[in-house]
């Protein structure tokens, strides 16, 4: 499910250098393949499809400002996702911890119990803080290696599974606390 | 392992994270409005603009309403920029043939009741658009100051008023000094009185914002497609002059001689050619690098990406080094900088910041703007002598800067005379308590004419303030100090203040000062708990001051005072 551009190896070399030059088609063909990941990710990370819109365009017009500053262009995918989780995290600490999130569309019969426990999971998930969600995000959602984890979250590679581990009890900890409810 | 959380978890994200397609689509679509790269100007031409002021060739059009200004007006001749005839207002709006008026042109709103809130005429106004979310004010706006009563979710609109019109509601402030007037009020260059409305009636007024960099829409946030309305950045042009020559008589307080023009950021100082220095520091070896690096990483959460820039080495000796990284690959046009040190542990992370540019006129001074002393009689053509007020940018515990000032650096051209003096900073730590600034004598070499007179320590120079006629705090009184009054606001709020709303200051009496009947933290207190929302949640940014009868609280970082 990684990027397609990654796995076809689509040279992004030449598109990197004509996005640097102003080439708008160029830089669309580099992102494109990234946005679905981008933008789901977003929306788990700041709980609200508004925002999280706005999370990649943020980021969007970030890289595009700063991809002539890329050193290695063949690394653009993690490169442009680290716009993506810096501008969703920018966010996600904006908004703060979120209490209510969209409910649900009405679960057909037989699905309740399924979408109160989606709900009850969203709910203990938007208590944590912003950098518990980006960092499950990035390790649950997105599956990104520890070091690239690492690299976003400006973290040591050797805490990621640490952190990863509190984040979950915190998480379970939340979770409990909304099936008390 | 994977618990059963774990397995719900990763469910849970997908199903949540299962984005619409036509939402992705509509992302990738607003590739083709991202805004033309600005890639700023090159260090070639920064490197000249610094130069020139070195030579004393620099030369800025720096009349309010003139040049620069006109030359922001319409950045794209066939974008709906174009001003509107006085008295007509809209006019596009009624011709059948012609397609209707879209933002920022301000006949798109004419019938929103929001603009009338905003007070003038349609000819008063600009451009005017609207904001899906106030808190993207930066966004639209990225050299505004803070303005926290904006970091709110509601929609807003925005009027910019024209650079000949000021703000129409009037500004407040006390009343002049009996017996004189407030001198008229003016915008620096590339400012613009400003009107906000959030919401559909909550009326906010900025004078004087700088409105560098403007954008009328923001991708992604508008319906319409964006008007590349980039408002350019003042920049010097060359003129041809002599090079630049010391002041033959030095003001009386001079303390140093050798002139070497250097650039700082308010700490250490670095040689003008820094900015052109090449870049790559941010992968070099040895300690000095690693320190960068730790710095960067230390303070990502504040500056994110910067990392991801190119960085130069500006300075370095044994005691510390200084980094410099152009912000505009990722931000509006600008610097910003990291001061590493060593010490008996090897070389640290000291600061990172946006570095503001000032100019020097050696190592040893730190940097000192300049405003025209009003207890004496504006200069006139025939003026060889200049009444100022050194005022001191490092923090100075209060103490003038008599006997620490540089001779003044002086350059003549046929336009400008820009006057550059710094200021021998004081030992150990300093506490930021504004000073008024020390009175000077600056005597040139030849009469000042019809030439505009410039402060050397901005980058490029600007303008000589000129204060209000009002009377400044003095911080340092000791009665004052006695008692635990006395500490005045920066500089920089105070000249905001005398400036925009005509607020000055003046010490207290003592017995004043023992009529005062709150306490800090009981007027702290209150206030905090005052609306907007935003100031009680982040009072831990706010630093609280008496001033006078009045408390004063104001942010740590640069903050857009604001009236309504």
């Amino acid at each position: 499910m990684e990027v397609a551009i990654e796995s076809l190896r689509v040279p992004l070399t030449p598109l990197v250098r004509r996005a640097a030059t102003g080439d708008r088609d160029a830089f669309r063909t580099l992102v494109e393949p990234q946005l679905e990941r981008a933008l789901g990710a977003a929306v788990i990370m700041v709980r609200s499809h508004a925002d999280a819109e706005d999370a990649v365009q943020d980021a969007l017009l970030s890289a595009w400002q700063g991809i002539g500053s890329l050193r290695d262009p063949e690394a653009f995918p993690a490169w442009f996702r680290r716009h993506v989780v810096r501008a969703a995290l920018h966010t996600a600490e904006r908004r703060g911890q979120v209490g209510e999130l969209d409910v649900d569309a009405p679960a057909a019969a037989g699905e309740l119990d399924r979408a109160l426990e989606r709900r009850s999971l969203a709910r203990a998930f938007a208590a944590l803080d912003a950098r518990d969600r980006v960092l499950l995000t990035l390790h649950h959602y997105w599956e990104l290696p520890i070091a690239e984890t690492a690299t976003h979250l400006g973290i040591p590679a050797g805490t990621v599974k640490s952190r990863v581990h509190y984040a979950m009890e915190r998480l379970r900890a939340a979770s409990d606390a909304e099936e008390r409810r | 392992m994977t618990d059963d959380l774990e397995r719900r978890l990763r469910t849970w994200m997908h199903a949540d994270g299962d984005v619409p397609p036509a939402a992705v689509s509509q992302l990738a679509a607003s590739v083709s409005a991202l805004p033309a790269r600005d890639r700023g100007p090159s260090p070639a031409l920064a490197l000249a603009a610094v130069l020139a002021l070195i030579v004393a060739l620099g030369v800025v059009a720096l009349r309010p309403g003139g040049g620069l200004l006109g030359g922001v007006a319409s950045p794209d001749p066939g974008a709906a920029l174009g001003p509107q005839p006085p008295g007509t207002p809209g006019s596009t709006a009624t011709a059948s043939a012609t397609p209707p008026p879209k933002p920022p042109d301000p006949a798109a709103f004419r019938d929103d009741p929001r603009l009338s809130l905003c007070g003038g005429t349609m000819s008063a106004v600009e451009f005017v658009f609207e904001m899906r979310h106030a808190a993207d004010y930066r966004r639209y706006l990225p050299a505004m100051l803070l303005a926290p009563e904006l970091d709110v979710a509601q929609p807003a609109l925005v009027a910019v008023y024209r650079a000949d019109t000021l703000q129409p509601l009037g500004v407040g402030g006390a009343a002049p000094p009996a017996g004189t007037t407030w001198p008229p009020r003016s915008l620096a260059p590339g400012h613009r009185d400003l009107c906000v409305v959030v919401g559909a009636e909550e009326l906010n007024i900025y004078s004087d914002v700088d409105i560098t960099g403007m954008r009328t829409t923001v991708p992604g946030t508008e319906t319409e497609p964006p008007a590349p309305s980039s408002i350019p950045t003042p920049t010097a042009t060359k003129a041809s002059a002599p090079i630049a020559t010391l002041s033959s008589v030095p003001a009386p307080t001079a303390t140093s001689g050798a002139a070497d023009p250097r650039l700082t950021c308010g700490g250490r100082s670095f040689p003008v050619t820094a900015l052109d220095a090449p870049t790559g520091a941010e992968h070099a070896v040895g300690p000095e690098y690693d320190a960068l690096r730790a710095t960067l990483a230390r303070d990502e959460s504040e500056f994110p990406l910067f990392s991801e820039v190119p960085w130069q080495l500006a300075s370095r000796d044994a005691d510390g080094a200084i980094f410099l990284a152009r912000r505009d690959p990722i931000g509006p046009p600008g610097w910003v900088s990291v001061e590493v040190v060593a010490d008996a542990n090897g070389w640290q992370p000291l600061t990172m910041q946006e570095c503001e540019l000032f100019m020097v006129p050696s190592a040893q001074f730190g940097p000192a703007t300049l405003v025209l002393d009003d207890a004496f009689p504006a200069p006139t053509p025939d003026s060889t002598e200049l009444r100022i007020l050194v005022l001191e940018r490092r923090c100075s515990s209060g103490s003038p800067a008599t006997g620490r000032m540089s001779d003044p650096l002086i350059g003549y051209t046929a336009e400008s005379v820009t006057v550059t003096i710094g200021v021998r900073p004081l030992a150990g730590d300093q506490d930021c308590i504004g000073f008024p600034g020390t009175p000077a004598l600056v005597r040139l070499t030849e009469p000042l004419g019809d030439r505009s007179l410039l402060d050397g320590a901005h980058v490029p120079p600007a303008p000589l303030a000129t204060p209000s006629p009002t009377a400044r705090i003095s911080p340092s009184a000791p009665a004052l100090a006695s008692i635990g009054l006395g500490h005045a606001p920066p500089t920089t709020v105070q000249t905001w203040l005398e400036r925009n709303i005509r607020m000055g200051f003046r010490p207290l009496s003592e017995p004043e000062a023992r009529m005062v009947r709150v306490s800090l933290d009981e007027a702290k207190r209150v206030a905090l708990s005052l609306p907007p929302e935003g100031y009680g949640t982040s009072g831990a940014r706010f630093v609280w001051t008496k001033v006078g009868c009045a408390f004063l609280g104001y942010y740590k970082e640069p903050l857009m005072p604001r009236l309504g």
